[in-house]
């Protein structure tokens, strides 16, 4: 592929890097192998490269759960003789409680301590709904009637099975209540899935097969596990740690068990595109060397490895490679493509994503270091060894035509606008799964107790505990409200406790009713009707006496001290209140946000939340990004070429590369997310390269080589499906919409953009600039070779 | 072979002998109770019994005793109505179970797999009156025990250790020797009650027009009767 070249300009008269290497070749060749060698030997040795298993690194900050707060899962070993022994589960619970001390809390209230609170206070805890019908309950009538069913419903063979307690409530008062929370209405059964409540506060599954535990530690997972491994001695129960730092090292663990995969993937993959377009040893493994120095060096720098920041890392590798392949320059000095190429993530700087935010930057600093090493120590290394990079086999004329561009142009627009209706939506929260995170005790926890993803907090905020406590008892009602939209439960101890404000109004209230004597009338009800009055003693008691309100100074300093604690925690050098909130599966429906009765909001926080907040807005940011990105490429293209026109065609090849990909998701059931962000820049970076080196092609009437734009897209779709081969699930959704989009990518720079081009300015460039921008191609494309 | 060693040999034989019938006596006095059962059961199609049902508990000072009927309908529907205004209907079926004093407008069915012990008793109960393949239908599933003394009893317990054991202990039946026919049920529950349920006066595989008195009143509520 001969291309009569003008005599070169003399090299002095500018920065050239490739002069530098030519100067200096053997220093900068040796420079450049020993730091290969430290940085591979530093990898090899294991401190080169730190893998975090962060999953929620797209989670604000302010969103992510605790990571002292995790749950341990004690399960039955199955024994396919008998059914669960809860009996032997509930006593290795209990021997695990024993050995944790103050590290374990309760998940539940304890059943004996609610039952006594309840029992002690039912009828100051009675909401505002049922205070009405409680008066209509206690006429003689109403308790004749109630008792008399009693009465009726003993004789049923279900009667002793259900939840009801006669004893502590022959009225059915509480059922007045049942409709707000579990813990009220329903005593010991704390989660839809059925698990209850056992007597030490842990949930105890429907089966009897597994018990799960809350902690508060600082303690890693391994620790833990140990310890509670030596207190079950040779129990057959088996443990396992639910919660971040869990998940986080199972992630990184899976992440390292494919390391080695994926880079024989990727440098097999770019080794045989590099073979097949360049047919020569010297400058594939030149090549393959400068990508791996510069990644090995992008790692030495960059923080700690999580899976997102790890997916983008193995992109690096293939459009790294853009830079390699010297093919049609966008302007003289060949920067262009590389500052559209580096700043691609930059517009996530600006993203509500701390972990898009920080490899924005350092996304930059990798390709930077690529670019160094490609521009400098190649050169290097081909005037030592001989073997310039080329391409085997010549190019073509391109011929653009506008007809093609616009209507491939329109259609993938039109195309990406439907499919970003209809495209499925993978919030972050919901990541968890596609990281391979959710192993067998977290779906067990999600199956048998409760969804922890669905989990939000709402704090409730006080000088001390019992002022939280109060705080929180008086944001129930506007908490409550979100039941059934939005949320299915309200876990929170502020429930069983009375506003101090309310308790002299609720008492005037309850005085009224004289149920001293209700409860006398009450008692000659049962006995004439063949009931033992002792059995009910309890309840007819506690209700006759109005004196101990359920207050939450009581509530701290009593028996379900204890249980109050696991919400407590200390904010700022204020004490809150921690209520939980469990949202229902419906992730379209965006949590409004409660104000409490001062008028102020009760800010909602959890991953669940801030995912359904990102999927309202997600569009919208998705948009702005692109654009953003569009914006600075293209400016990066006219710096470049100084022509509108190309640097408009080269933008809206690249919206249109982005759109096609958009549409091509749905057929492959890809959700669209907040994890997919960076592989749309990224494809919209490389069709803007592409299109701006085509239209150069074009406008300075040199044949454009397809197999060099075809290689430059082919190494960014190996470096996509090497994610995907390495089977982890969100690795497979990233890579997949990368190398779909790098062939679209190639596709579009070659036959849109240059069409689009002659569309904005039937002539593409100015005739001076042309000539100019000719020699200087040519003089660069000398400094190269 | 002198005599004491062959008295000795013949004894040691018969250790390993008796040590191994025994279990057979016990296997063989449940193969006879499941059998017993079976004979009858076989044939049911629908049953109509009068029952009577005691409840001894802490709660009253004198044992609670009612009469009404018991109706059972294959394959799985089961309806104990008291008779009168002060006693209760339960209709238990396999999609769920209703309890509910009557003359009062009884509440939603709760569904099954809600309440781990009323789901086991609603099972048990649906197998003891139902047409099965094999006499092990009454057991399967269920540690038995069969009571010493004469009778021909088995009780039913919950599985070692289940939650359902919080709730129920243990659920008895007692068979007529000659016919085969459940006679007595008694149900034992973790808080202490007994019930006991009488059965006499077995109407076996009745016409529907026969059937209709004691289905008019539930038909409302039963699933698979509903038009």
């Amino acid at each position: 592929m001969s291309v009569s070249r003008p005599a070169p300009d003399p090299p002095a008269r500018r920065l050239s890097l490739g002069a530098l290497a030519r100067a200096r070749p053997k220093t900068i060749v040796a420079i450049w192998l020993l730091a290969a060698v430290i940085l591979g030997l530093r990898v090899w040795g294991g401190a080169g490269m730190r893998i975090s298993g962060e999953i929620y690194g797209l989670v604000p900050m302010e969103d992510r759960p605790a990571d002292d707060e995790p749950m341990a899962l004690l399960t039955l070993r199955p024994d396919d003789a008998a059914a669960p022994d809860s009996d032997k589960l509930i006593d290795a619970a209990a021997a695990v409680a024993e050995e944790l001390g103050e590290e374990r809390l309760p998940i539940a209230p304890p059943r004996a301590e609610l039952t006594g609170w309840l029992d002690a206070h039912a009828l100051y805890l009675l909401p505002a709904h049922a205070r009405a019908e409680l008066q209509t309950r206690l006429t003689d009538e109403a308790m004749t009637d109630q008792i008399e069913r009693l009465r009726a419903r003993l004789s049923s063979p279900l009667y002793g099975l259900t939840e009801e307690d006669p004893r502590r409530d022959p009225l059915g008062l509480r059922a007045l209540g049942a409709a707000a929370t579990d813990v009220y209405g329903d005593i010991g059964r704390t989660t839809t899935q059925g698990a209850e409540a056992t007597a030490a506060g842990d949930l105890l599954s429907r089966d009897g097969a597994s018990v799960l535990m809350q902690l508060s530690t600082d303690r890693g997972p391994d620790a833990l596990r140990t310890t509670m491994a030596a207190a079950l001695g040779d129990r057959p129960v088996d443990v396992a740690i639910v919660g971040p730092q869990a998940t986080a090292q199972s992630v990184a663990a899976r992440i390292r068990g494919v390391v080695l995969r994926l880079a024989s993937l990727i440098a097999a993959g770019l080794a045989l595109v590099l073979a097949v377009a360049l047919r020569a040893v010297r400058p594939i493994v030149s090549i393959l060397l400068a990508v791996v120095t510069g990644v090995l060096g992008l790692l030495w720098l960059a923080p700690d490895l999580d899976p997102y920041g790890a997916s983008l890392v193995v992109l690096l590798c293939g459009f790294g490679c853009e830079g390699a392949l010297h093919l049609q320059r966008i302007s003289a000095r060949g920067w262009p493509g590389a500052a559209v190429m580096g700043t691609a993530l930059l517009p996530l700087w600006l993203s509500p994503y701390p972990v898009w935010r920080q490899w924005s930057v350092w996304w930059l600093v990798g390709i930077a270091m690529i670019a160094l090493v490609l521009r400098l120590a190649m050169p290097a290394y081909n005037q030592l060894l001989g073997g310039p990079t080329a391409l085997a086999g010549g190019g073509f004329r391109l011929r653009p035509s506008r007809l093609i561009a616009v209507v491939l142009s329109v259609g993938a627009l039109s195309t990406g606008a439907w499919a970003a209706q209809r495209a499925a939506f993978r919030g972050f929260d919901r990541l968890t799964a596609d990281l391979g995170a959710l192993d067998d005790a977290g779906r067990k926890v999600r199956d048998a107790f409760f969804d922890p993803s669905r989990v939000v907090e709402a704090r409730s905020y006080g000088a001390d505990a019992a002022q939280a406590l109060e705080q929180a008892a008086s944001d129930m009602p506007a908490l409550e409200r979100l039941i059934p939209a939005v949320a299915t439960k309200i876990d929170s101890p502020g429930e069983l406790v009375l506003v101090e404000s309310e308790v002299a109004s609720r008492r005037a209230e309850l005085e009224q009713l004289k149920l001293r004597e209700r409860m006398g009338s009450l008692r000659l009800i049962l006995e004439s009707r063949g009931f033992r009055s002792d059995a009910f003693g309890e309840f007819l008691r506690s209700s006759s006496s109005l004196e101990v309100a359920p207050t939450a100074t009581r509530a701290v300093e009593g028996p379900l001290g204890h249980w109050v604690r696991r919400y407590v925690v200390d904010e700022d050098g204020r004490v809150a209140i921690r209520s939980r909130i469990h949202l229902g599966p419906d992730e379209t429906t965006i949590p409004p946000s409660p104000t409490d009765a001062a008028g102020e909001e009760i800010s909602l926080r959890g991953p669940a939340v801030a995912a359904r907040r990102d999927r309202a807005t997600f569009a919208d940011q998705l948009g702005v990004f692109v654009a953003a990105q569009l914006w600075l490429g293209a400016l990066f293209v006219w710096l470049g070429t100084r022509s509108l026109p190309v640097a408009l065609a080269a933008a809206v090849t690249a919206l249109s590369a982005q759109t096609a990909v958009l549409g091509v998701m749905i057929p492959m059931r890809i959700p669209l997310g907040p994890h997919l962000v960076p592989a749309l820049l990224l494809i919209g970076a490389s069709a803007l390269v592409a299109g701006a080196r085509a239209c150069q092609a074009v406008a300075l009437k040199r044949p454009i080589y397809a197999t060099g734009l075809m290689v430059t897209g082919l190494c960014q779709v190996v470096a996509g499906l090497a994610l995907v081969g390495t089977g982890i699930p969100l690795w497979g959704q990233i890579g997949l919409c990368v190398a779909i989009g790098a062939s679209m990518a190639s596709g579009a720079g070659m036959f849109v953009a240059p069409g689009l081009a002659r569309l904005f300015s039937l002539r593409i460039d100015h005739p001076e600039d042309q000539a100019k921008a000719a020699r200087d191609d040519d003089d660069d494309s000398e400094d190269d070779a | 072979m002198n005599r004491r060693t062959f008295l000795a040999a013949v004894g040691g034989a018969l250790v390993p002998a008796a040590a191994t019938a025994a279990p057979n006596r016990d296997e063989q006095r449940h193969n006879n109770r499941v059998e017993l059962w079976h004979n009858y059961a076989a044939k049911t199609e629908n049953l109509l019994v009068r029952l009577m049902t005691t409840r001894e508990t802490s709660l009253l000072d004198e044992p609670l005793t009612v009469t009404g009927s018991l109706l059972f309908l294959g394959p799985g529907t089961l309806v104990l109505r008291d008779d009168g205004l002060s006693g209760s209907t339960t209709i238990m079926t396999r999609e769920g179970t209703l309890s509910f004093a009557n003359g009062v407008k009884p509440p939603a069915m709760v569904p099954s797999g809600r309440v781990p012990a009323i789901d086991w008793l609603t099972d048990r109960m649906l197998r003891m009156f139902a047409s099965a393949d094999t006499p092990d239908a009454l057991t399967d599933g269920a540690r038995v025990n069969i009571p010493r003394g004469g009778g021909y009893r088995l009780e039913l317990l919950p599985p070692t250790g289940s939650t359902i054991r919080r709730k129920l202990r243990s659920l008895a039946v007692e068979l007529d020797p000659v016919a085969g026919a459940i006679t007595q049920i008694t149900i034992a529950e973790a808080q202490g009650d007994r019930i006991v349920l009488g059965l006499a006066d077995h109407r076996q595989n009745l016409a529907e027009d026969d059937l209709e008195p004691s289905l008019a009143p539930v038909r409302a509520y039963l699933p698979s009767l509903r038009e």
